[in-house]
């Protein structure tokens, strides 16, 4: 049985998601806040539940994944960071949009937006990743994420991998996603302690 | 927002780990530049030994941290 044979129903319509979000953001691959969003729009899923309980419900959706596209555009730096810095007089986000100013949006973003940033082209003969039709690749931190689903759900006892085990990898991977949520409050330790008490009943498979 | 104001006033006072917390962030943020910069010279044909001058770093230094980009 593959990896992705073993995902629920709704955790595969999640992936195939993550790929769309990825697509329309422009994105060269699908990065973990990808899957976020994709977890996100599948309303009835256990993880948009077990957000909700959260305190993260539908409402909080569309800022939580702006504060992930943020925090890349910062290049890593989260909101609690940046204020942290504001306390030391430098100012993040000016320098931010300086450089954007200059080098084009998303210049300090990791992975580099797929156009080409502002006055900087592509060296001849580089070419880029290939999207063939809209198939996005997986970033390495997004495959990241899926394995680390996998192993959630065997450590959880789970026959199939959820969309609960989809967010409590994205909890514990370091980057966006983690530090967006975690700054929120929720943390893998509370979401898996709600799973363990029953509140993500299987998926269908 | 309680967390970032805490940081915020903490980063200006003597709490270790936001300061470092801080720092951190703005190591993270350094490199990035660097990286935007380094690209940049690249692109307008500046050799590494160039530089290298510039950061302060031996030709091979810049090289080996930027080379493979």
């Amino acid at each position: 049985m593959t990896m992705f044979e073993r995902f629920t129903q709704p955790a595969r319509r999640a992936t195939r998601e993550a790929g769309t979000t990825a697509a329309a953001a422009k994105a060269t691959e699908v990065a973990p806040e990808h899957v976020l969003a994709g977890l996100l729009s599948q309303p009835e899923c256990n993880a948009a539940e077990l957000l909700a309980r959260c305190g993260c419900g539908p409402d909080q959706h569309a800022e939580v994944l702006l504060e992930c596209r943020d925090y890349r555009r910062r290049g890593g730096i989260g909101r609690a960071e940046a204020e942290a810095l504001r306390g030391l007089g430098i100012q993040v986000d000016e320098i931010i949009d300086r450089v954007e100013e200059i080098w084009g949006e998303g210049a300090l973003q990791e992975p580099a937006p797929l156009e080409p940033v502002g006055r900087m082209r592509r060296r001849r003969g580089q070419t880029g990743r290939s999207t063939v039709g809209n198939r996005m690749p997986w970033g390495v931190e997004a495959k990241g994420v899926l394995e680390a689903s996998l192993r959630q759900a065997l450590d959880l006892k789970s026959t199939s991998i959820g969309s609960e085990h989809l967010l409590l990898a994205l909890l514990i991977r370091e980057g966006a996603v983690r530090e967006v949520l975690t700054g929120r409050g929720i943390t893998p330790l509370h979401v898996r302690a709600l799973i363990q008490a029953g509140d993500a009943p299987g998926e269908q498979g | 927002m309680t967390e970032a104001t805490t940081l915020a006033e903490a980063a200006g006072g003597r709490d270790p780990r936001t300061g470092l917390r801080a720092v951190a962030a703005l190591r993270r943020l350094l490199e990035k530049l660097e990286a935007l910069q380094v690209r940049s010279a690249r692109e307008q044909g500046w050799s590494w030994q160039e530089i290298g001058d510039e950061l302060g770093v031996s030709r091979q230094a810049a090289h080996k941290k930027h080379g493979g980009r």
